[in-house]
């Protein structure tokens, strides 16, 4: 008994002095905001190429629309002024920063958005944001997104969470700490054996574990693992997410803004075909597009286009370079009278 | 359910609090019970339908070898038939998974990949062997089987060991299930050392080294030494993530009146490869020790087969069934055969199980090629194939160019930065009295590091996947 109370002593004047002492050492405010915090930099680069090149049709995605759409080759079947904004590894928050804060900043602006997705990823705000995705959110984000905040990050967190964000600097401060840590364990040996320290060892860890030196059956394996995030319970069931998730929120800022607002499901081989999807899927993806419909959203589906096969793709989501030129001449086809007809 | 998310937080509260409102034993165990099935159904509720299937099983067929001595050998058999066959079935589903996704795709039934992955029940190779432990027991006379199925049933699902053990024995468990438990303070008292330190391998120690030695394992050709430097952070990382669990298991366990076994004795001070594997995943150990290694080795020597056959045999089988066990793939099997084949080489050069150093030099340097053979072994181990491993051997480069040799000594800067407060800890438990000052200084410290490191996204513990 006198061990733990010793112990239970010794930590609450450990914490104590660490939460008077990190939010000065850190320069953080207290309480701190739950959730991250974003600077006022907003990437310009898009905002100034689709001001450029008066884009009348941007698209979003990430590297599947990097890898599968041709952008000038869409703007010239089309005959219209595109631009792919891709970011690998984006998802739904994403979208939703860069069409609030590049798209509708550009002047003139677009006059349509497409939105290249798969399955739930639209109404699934919570993927794709935490550890290095807040650094790649940062550069959409304004230092005030509060729809942002509250829909990928406070409507996960449970109380005891919160909580210790707002008022406890040890952990709100994790990341600067176990940076810190890290930091040290990293150069620990070689500031003893090796003339490689900090930068040099930032550059030799990147060309090392390039992607290109990775096991391609391991970036598949990580890819599909990453990926059945999307095929929980709660990401199929639509009702329960639509509501929550940033679809309504694009959906408004398009429909207030007078951008037409094009949602294209990419061809994957996640699954084999319909059939094969889990029944929730299915129900999911009707569900959404009554949705979609009662919104006046248009919806484009390669979901199993038989005419993107297995061949078009370098693993279960990305296509090579023929699969890139077919999906690119079958988008424009489908686009083509969508785009002429009136809005 | 994992012991380091807030869901099992929420779960223990309300378990431990009516656990011991509930006083009287029989209601005690019914809600341990309902407790462990709802723990073990959290992800999936049809893995408790199949546990609960099982143990119902096994329940019968344990009274009907004591009721219907004739036919013992056939419910012996029965059990064992459906035990292995469900842990066959569900572990080799997924190395057969593969070839029979192709042979339907090659008959034009498509098969996918995502939904035959998820199959795989946490914890049922650890339950299944407390089950055939009963078993065996029960048809050799060593255990009276008891009557009652929610004593039975607690045995087999108990929760705070069903994920990753410790594999218990009936005789030790049981009869604590079958006492009256009343609260002390000395279950906490005991618990809250092991909780810390769970806590602080797991979160601080485990998930962080994993990153890196995961990096370095998906490497199409990592040079010799770093993916020696590699094996050594896997060393690190598996020790630290399964004594982590199974000192949270232990702790839980204790908070609910039991006492269960230890897994883990400084298994990296092992000398020989007899008394690594009695310092190692010691409930498994004992387990293959006790069923599998002494059952055949007296079959040799009744047989009177030659010695070296009865001296290399068992071992090789025993080391072959844990490699086995661990997963179904040959870099598992390969590993335990090596086991194997070094239990078999020492006990050929005199360094058995009872070896002891005749001086301190001759301890070092056994420990030293001991602690070698472990960090070889467990690049194995930890290999994705075999055939990975054999490229990164046959490609000759052991040092490679620079930028490989700085990320190898980065390797080796972290696993010794991640390792050292083991390494204290272990010094302090040699040198200094449980209650001393020091101890809880370093568990302070140990919560602090702790509260930094934690993620809400803490992945499973390793040993949830054998």
């Amino acid at each position: 008994m006198r061990s733990f109370l010793r112990y239970l002593t010794l930590l609450l004047v450990s914490l104590a002095a660490l939460t008077l002492g990190l939010p000065r050492v850190f320069n953080v405010p207290y309480p701190a905001q739950a959730g991250p915090t974003f600077d006022n930099a907003v990437r310009s680069r898009y905002t100034n190429i689709l001001e450029e090149y008066q884009v009348e049709l941007a698209l979003m995605g990430d590297s599947v629309l990097e890898q599968g759409v041709d952008g000038e080759a869409l703007s010239e079947a089309l005959d219209v002024p595109s631009y792919a904004i891709a970011v690998p590894g984006s998802t739904a928050p994403f979208w939703y920063l860069i069409l609030k804060n590049i798209i509708l900043e550009a002047e003139p602006r677009p006059d349509a958005v497409l939105i290249l997705y798969r399955d739930t990823i639209l109404t699934l705000p919570d993927f794709h944001v935490n550890g290095g995705y807040v650094n790649e959110l940062d550069q959409f984000a304004t230092a005030r997104e509060d729809v942002l905040i509250e829909r990928a990050y406070l409507n996960f967190m449970n109380p005891l969470e919160k909580f210790a964000l707002a008022w406890f600097p040890l952990y709100s401060s994790r990341q600067q700490v176990t940076d810190l840590a890290d930091y040290y364990a990293r150069n620990l040996l070689p500031a003893l054996l090796s003339a490689c320290r900090g930068e040099c060892l930032d550059r030799a860890h990147a060309a090392i574990f390039h992607i290109d030196n990775v096991v391609p059956e391991f970036q598949e394996a990580a890819l599909v693992e990453d990926e059945e995030f999307l095929f929980t319970a709660r990401a199929m069931d639509f009702h329960g997410t639509v509501e929550e998730s940033f679809l309504p929120e694009i959906i408004r800022l398009c429909r207030e803004n007078g951008i037409r607002l094009i949602l294209v499901h990419e061809r994957t081989l996640l699954f084999a075909n319909a059939a094969a999807e889990p029944k929730a899927l299915r129900e999911y993806k009707s569900e959404m597009a009554e949705y979609l419909e009662a919104n006046e959203v248009p919806l484009i589906d390669f979901s199993y286009d038989p005419r993107l096969p297995e061949e078009y793709f370098t693993d279960v989501l990305h296509m090579n370079a023929a699969g890139k030129a077919a999906f690119t001449q079958l988008l424009s086809e489908a686009l083509m009278p969508m785009l002429q007809a009136e809005p | 359910m994992i012991f380091t998310s807030y869901d099992f937080l929420i779960f223990f509260v309300v378990v431990f609090s009516l656990y011991w409102l509930a006083r009287r034993r029989q209601w005690q165990n019914i809600l341990l019970l309902v407790a462990s099935y709802i723990f073990y159904a959290w992800v999936h509720p049809w893995y408790a339908l199949m546990l609960g299937l099982s143990t119902l099983a096994d329940y019968g067929l344990a009274l009907g070898v004591v009721r219907n001595q004739s036919r013992a050998r056939l419910f012996l058999t029965l059990s064992l038939i459906l035990n292995l066959g469900l842990l066959g079935f569900f572990k080799y589903y997924n190395f057969f998974s593969e070839g029979l996704v192709a042979a339907l795709t090659d008959i034009g039934i498509q098969a996918d990949a995502l939904l035959v992955r998820i199959l795989l029940p946490a914890g049922l190779s650890f339950f299944t062997l407390k089950k055939l432990g009963y078993l065996i027991d029960v048809s050799r006379g060593d255990l009276e089987p008891t009557r009652s199925l929610l004593d039975f049933s607690l045995f087999v699902a108990f929760f705070p060991q069903i994920n990753a053990g410790p594999i218990d024995r009936a005789q030790k468990l049981l009869p604590q299930i079958q006492s009256d438990r009343v609260w002390k303070a000395e279950n906490f008292y005991s618990a809250w050392p092991l909780i810390v330190m769970g806590f602080f391998k797991k979160v601080v120690i485990a998930d962080t080294i994993r990153v890196v030695v995961d990096r370095v394992f998906s490497l199409k050709e990592p040079t010799i030494a770093l993916l020696l430097a590699a094996s050594l952070g896997f060393a690190l990382q598996i020790l630290a993530d399964f004594s982590a669990y199974t000192d949270l298991a232990r702790a839980i366990a204790r908070l609910f009146g039991f006492d269960t076994s230890e897994n883990f004795r400084s298994p990296y001070l092992a000398l020989t490869p007899t008394d690594f594997w009695n310092r190692w995943h010691i409930t498994l150990s004992t387990w293959l020790r006790d069923y599998i290694f002494f059952p055949l080795r007296r079959a040799f020597l009744r047989a009177h087969t030659p010695r070296w056959l009865t001296d290399s045999i068992p071992p090789l089988v025993t080391m072959f069934v844990s490699g086995l066990w661990h997963g179904a793939g040959w870099t598992f099997v390969v590993w335990g055969l090596a086991y194997g084949v070094l239990i078999v080489l020492y006990q050929a050069i005199g360094m058995g199980g009872a070896w002891k150093p005749a001086h301190k030099l001759s301890g070092f340097a056994a420990w030293l090629v001991m602690f070698a053979f472990i960090v070889i072994t467990f690049a194995i181990f930890r290999a994705p194939t075999l055939e990975w491993l054999f490229t990164v051997l046959a490609s000759g480069s052991i040092f490679g160019s620079l930028d490989f040799q700085a990320v190898t000594v980065v390797t080796l800067s972290m696993t010794a930065f991640y390792a050292a407060p083991l390494v204290v800890k272990m010094l302090m438990d040699r040198t200094l009295r449980a209650d001393s000052f020091w101890h809880d200084l370093y568990y302070v410290t140990a919560t602090v590091a702790m509260l930094a490191y934690l993620n809400s996204s803490s992945p499973d513990f390793i040993y949830f996947q054998f």
